[in-house]
């Protein structure tokens, strides 16, 4: 069968109860001036990977081992989030 | 008093920009953002540091704050603006000198001493200069200086990272700007940003080599304040 | 636990365990090593504040009213789990230690030992550190102006980060860290979160499942920025001030009592996440906060200097005449107890036992070429310019010298004058004989500052060992202090400040070399050199080599043997002194103290700055005629000069019982070493692709 292509997002977040300078900085000199309907603004980090796989829950994995194994996140500090969407442009 | 050099929460040069600028004889006094009031100076310099941690990109908060919608009207009215370093970052963050400013090619954090060839002598700072090489430190991690459209970015250019000689080569390109740009200036010359700190090849004593190419720059203001 | 409850006749809430907990520390009540400590030489005409003081940080005279602020600190087991805030936090700390005593940081020095990098996991390591202290040196302003950086495998779990800071204040400006009188408002600035639970003592409590949060620090620079330029602000308004360090508010705020009492209403203390227990705001460690002393009728212009920032600012309890700490939640007293108890931990001194290893002692028959080849490419001696490029080293204009172009920093004060500063180790040494090793570094560090036209003046020390129960570690750490102690008592360089590290082991419970570390600091009284090196110049050496050659490099390298090098303190005396008149009567270009690598470790930055030494080992003076301790011997008192032919006589001349002897000069064959007239070694390729290249290359690929 032959392989698809989906981009899979990483997104490097600080844990909750870890704190986040960046995002609360922003929060307090940006965000906070212009509505006070926003109660917290967290800031991380984006990875877009394309991947070859046959599944979406394959492809999560393949990045998911790469985030594991790579240090691309230290567990102690940060979570991390991945979401899967299927390539359109890759015409398969 | 004329200059005002900006202090915004989380700058750290200046100080040293203040001092250089008494070096060069120009009277200036440093101003909290909080307190600036553009009507009362005729020329801002804008020191470098770390404006807001630098969070999210280098000068974006700074440049959200109502001292900057100052500084641009000063900067539209044909008043002096200088940014040095994270004041450079400010004022493209701001819109009020083109272009962007976005992380060195090898990502990390680059201080280190480097020649400049000066390219346009009709700015505030590089008028009545009389040399077009100059040695200059830089320091920032965000200094890849880009533009979408070269053409332009090449005309409004004022300091091109080079060799001691002022051959302007891709080898003396520190962070991976584009046409080794390491300054620009406005088509009207009056307002000016560079990555290089001049306030620190201002004192023979604690420059590399000795050079004082630093405040031959700053001298360009001593005309804002007469 | 008996002790506490004898002495108060009752049982005690978990808040109060909690507080002796803290105050008990090894980390805040120095228990295991305030008895050696205190056996430091701590006074001299230039000591403003010395380490009796209890003080944060040491202070000496520099002329003019002025006075510097001296301070060490590691972070070492917070950098081994999360290298970058570790580091970066460890920054801050230092920072607000200085800024505690009213004083503006104007440099910063870090002195990093990670394990060898082949291994990846160092490479992490080594990366995130310098980026961290990077990240908050450069964010707050502060110059990064030297450094160590180098490599033992026994410190690959266990990496040391320490980091030393320099301030400067008037003399009279100088704010103590403990009150003198009763009835002033205790103050906090910054929130107080769940981070940073875990640091002295508690047992972190658990988040998103099994891991453990609460012993991580995340960085906030741009907050220590506001801190330290809010507190300058707010510097001479106050009574007293300090740092919430190790243990928390509760330890700061007993320790600033100074004796006296406080009530501390917990209710009132800013906080950044709503749920905190009382226990956990009491000891939590979070970074960017700061405590005050202060009058009732201030305390509205200190907060405002805060709030200018939008920094928290609030009035938490106040200091009292009872002598009791007590801390308040929601109406109730949580905490009760004699100062007096928390102030006086029991003290230990555990036992101490010489180890009995097997020593090796064979002379190893190595070609000398290829033991050249190979000590000058130890990533020990190669230039460190992919670390110090990180660092905002200029900001601040004061810096005079750069990293990487002398053995010593240089910086300008306020009041004109110039301030030499430098970190020494030695670790290798250490784990052979941790009293020579103590004696040593002290030795080293004054040889450095004279290498650039200072004087030593004092100096704060770092004093890092494994688990101290273990009596041959504590053997260690008692004969370095003797060692330290002595030669700072015979230098005029009094011990003003100092930290103690323990329980630095790796995953096996094995410790790391014992690595005490003094940072000097020395005044150019007359002229500084700037190293030159040309053409022809006559090479020098100045002092006898001695064949002590354990615990060098090049024993590390080749096999240990033979004896440790002996600190002979007067002819080190003799030796710098001479260092510095001839600088001052300008007759040597560049000076190098001769140190790791022996000799050839001192001609290594003239051949890397592309010129060619020529030598006749003959002419070096020496107690042997082996050529392996002439050229690798790190016996002490020695330098080598560079110098013209007239200025070489001047040197005999005024040598008083130093020898002094022309060895070479300086060639045109670039990068070339000869020995003899006959061995020529072409460094080029250890030059090109290993000195310069080392670092960049083997940290960009992993």
């Amino acid at each position: 069968m032959k392989e698809l292509l989906y981009q899979v997002e990483l997104i490097i977040i600080n844990k909750d109860g870890v704190r986040d300078p960046e995002g609360e900085t922003i929060q307090r000199y940006v965000v906070r001036k212009l509505s006070d309907k926003v109660l917290e603004t967290r800031a991380g980090k984006y990875l877009l990977f394309r991947v070859e796989s046959n599944s979406s829950d394959e492809a999560k994995e393949v990045v998911k081992k790469i985030a594991n194994e790579s240090r691309l996140f230290n567990p102690l500090v940060h979570k991390i989030i991945i979401r899967v969407v299927r390539d359109e442009s890759s015409g398969n | 008093m004329r200059v005002a050099v900006i202090k915004f929460p989380g700058t750290t040069c200046e100080i040293d920009v203040y001092k250089a600028l008494r070096e060069a004889n120009v009277e200036s006094e440093v101003v909290r953002y909080k307190e600036f009031d553009g009507d009362k100076y005729n020329a801002v310099v804008i020191p470098g540091g770390f404006s807001f941690g630098d969070y999210l990109r280098a000068g974006s908060i700074a440049a959200n704050t109502d001292t900057m919608r100052q500084i641009k009207e000063m900067a539209d009215s044909g008043k002096v603006v200088v940014g040095i370093c994270n004041g450079f970052q400010i004022l493209v963050e701001s819109g009020i000198l083109e272009g962007a400013l976005l992380p060195n090619l090898n990502m990390r954090f680059l201080s280190k001493w480097v020649y400049v060839r000066v390219n346009r002598f009709d700015t505030v700072l590089t008028k009545g200069l009389n040399k077009n090489v100059l040695r200059l430190p830089i320091a920032h991690a965000e200094g890849r200086y880009y533009h979408d459209k070269p053409e332009l970015a090449k005309r409004l250019a004022v300091l091109l990272y080079s060799d001691e000689r002022g051959n302007v080569d891709e080898r003396y390109n520190p962070n991976g700007s584009v046409l080794n740009i390491a300054g620009i200036a406005n088509e009207e010359g009056n307002v000016i940003g560079m990555m290089p700190h001049p306030e620190r090849a201002s004192f023979k004593l604690t420059s590399q080599d000795g050079s004082i190419d630093g405040l031959s720059l700053l001298r360009g203001l001593k005309r804002v304040e007469a | 636990m008996e002790l506490v409850r004898k002495t108060l006749n009752r049982e005690l809430s978990e808040e109060e365990w909690l507080t002796i907990d803290a105050l008990w520390s090894e980390h805040c009540s120095y228990k295991s090593s305030k008895f050696f400590l205190t056996s430091f030489p701590s006074s001299g005409k230039n000591v403003v504040m010395g380490i009796e003081d209890w003080q944060d940080a040491g202070a000496l005279d520099v002329g003019d009213g002025y006075a510097i602020i001296l301070k060490v600190e590691s972070h070492n087991h917070p950098s081994a789990v999360d290298p970058f805030n570790g580091s970066a936090t460890g920054v801050g700390g230092v920072i607000r230690d200085i800024i505690s005593k009213g004083a503006r940081p104007i440099a910063l020095l870090d002195m990093i030992r990670v394990g060898n990098l082949d291994n990846k996991r160092n490479k992490w390591l080594l990366k995130n550190i310098i980026a961290g202290i990077g990240f908050y040196g450069n964010s707050i302003g502060v110059p990064v102006v030297g450094g160590e950086l180098s490599f033992d495998d026994t410190y690959t779990d266990n990496p040391l980060v320490d980091v030393a800071g320099v301030g400067v204040v008037k003399k009279d400006k100088i704010v103590p860290s403990v009150i003198k009188q009763p009835g002033l408002k205790i103050v906090i600035v910054g929130l107080t979160g769940l981070d940073g639970l875990g640091g002295a003592s508690f047992a972190s409590r658990k988040l998103s499942g099994e891991d453990e949060i609460g012993a991580v620090q995340i960085a906030d620079p741009f907050a220590g920025k506001v801190v330290l330029d809010a507190t300058l602000e707010v510097s001479d308004k106050v009574e007293a001030i300090k740092d919430l360090g190790g243990g928390g508010l509760v330890v700061a705020v007993t320790e600033m009592a100074n004796g006296f009492g406080a009530i501390v209403n917990l209710d009132d203390v800013p906080l950044r996440v709503k749920d905190l227990s009382p226990a956990e705001i009491l000891i939590s460690e979070t970074q960017e906060r700061m405590l005050f002393a202060v009058k009732p009728e201030r305390v509205k212009e200190v907060c405002e200097a805060f709030e200018y920032y939008e920094y928290p600012c609030a009035v938490i309890g106040e200091f009292t005449g009872d002598k009791r700490i007590r801390f308040l939640y929601r109406g109730k007293e949580v905490v009760d107890l004699p100062s007096d108890l928390l102030l006086r931990p029991p003290r230990y001194r555990w036992d101490v036992r010489r180890s009995k290893r097997e020593v090796l002692n064979e002379r190893p028959e190595v070609d000398v070429e290829r033991a050249i080849r190979k000590v000058v490419s130890s990533p020990d001696l190669v230039d460190k310019f992919w670390a110090y490029s990180q660092f905002d080293y200029e900001v601040g204009t004061s810096t005079v010298l750069k990293p990487g172009e002398a053995d010593s920093a240089l910086i300008s004060l306020p009041n004109g004058k110039l301030l030499a500063i430098k970190g020494d180790a030695n670790p290798d040494l250490c784990v052979e004989d941790p009293y020579e090793c103590g004696k040593y570094i002290v030795a080293e560090a004054y040889r450095n500052l004279a290498t650039v036209g200072a004087k030593g003046i004092g100096l704060v020390d770092h004093l890092q060992f494994g688990d101290p129960r273990k009596p041959e570690v504590y053997y260690q750490f008692v004969e370095s202090i003797r060692g330290i102690a002595e030669a700072s008592q015979f230098f005029g360089t009094p011990v003003v400040g100092g930290k103690v590290s323990f329980y630095n082991e790796n995953k096996e419970g094995k410790p790391i070399k014992p690595t005490p570390l003094v940072v000097m600091a020395g005044i150019v009284e007359g002229k500084f050199l700037r190293p030159r090196i040309f053409e022809g110049l006559s090479i020098v050496v100045v002092g006898l080599t001695r064949n002590e050659i354990r615990g060098s490099l090049f024993t590390k390298l080749f096999g240990n043997y033979g004896e440790v090098p002996k600190t002979r303190l007067n002819e080190e005396l003799m030796a710098s002194e001479l260092i510095i008149r001839a600088i001052n009567e300008g007759k040597t270009t560049f000076v190098k103290d001769i140190s790791k690598g022996g000799l050839v470790g001192a001609l290594l930055p003239i051949i890397a700055k592309g010129f060619g030494v020529s030598i006749r080992t003959r002419a070096i003076p020496s107690d042997d005629e082996d050529i392996l301790a002439k050229l690798f011997s790190e016996s002490g008192a020695r330098f080598v000069l560079l110098a013209e032919e007239e200025s070489v006589k001047w040197l005999e001349e005024n040598a008083k019982g130093i020898y002094v002897s022309k060895i070479g000069r300086v060639t045109k064959e670039q990068k070339v070493l000869e020995l003899d007239n006959e061995k020529r070694i072409d460094l080029s390729k250890e030059i090109d692709n290993y000195y310069y290249n080392y670092l960049e290359e083997v940290m960009s690929n992993y």
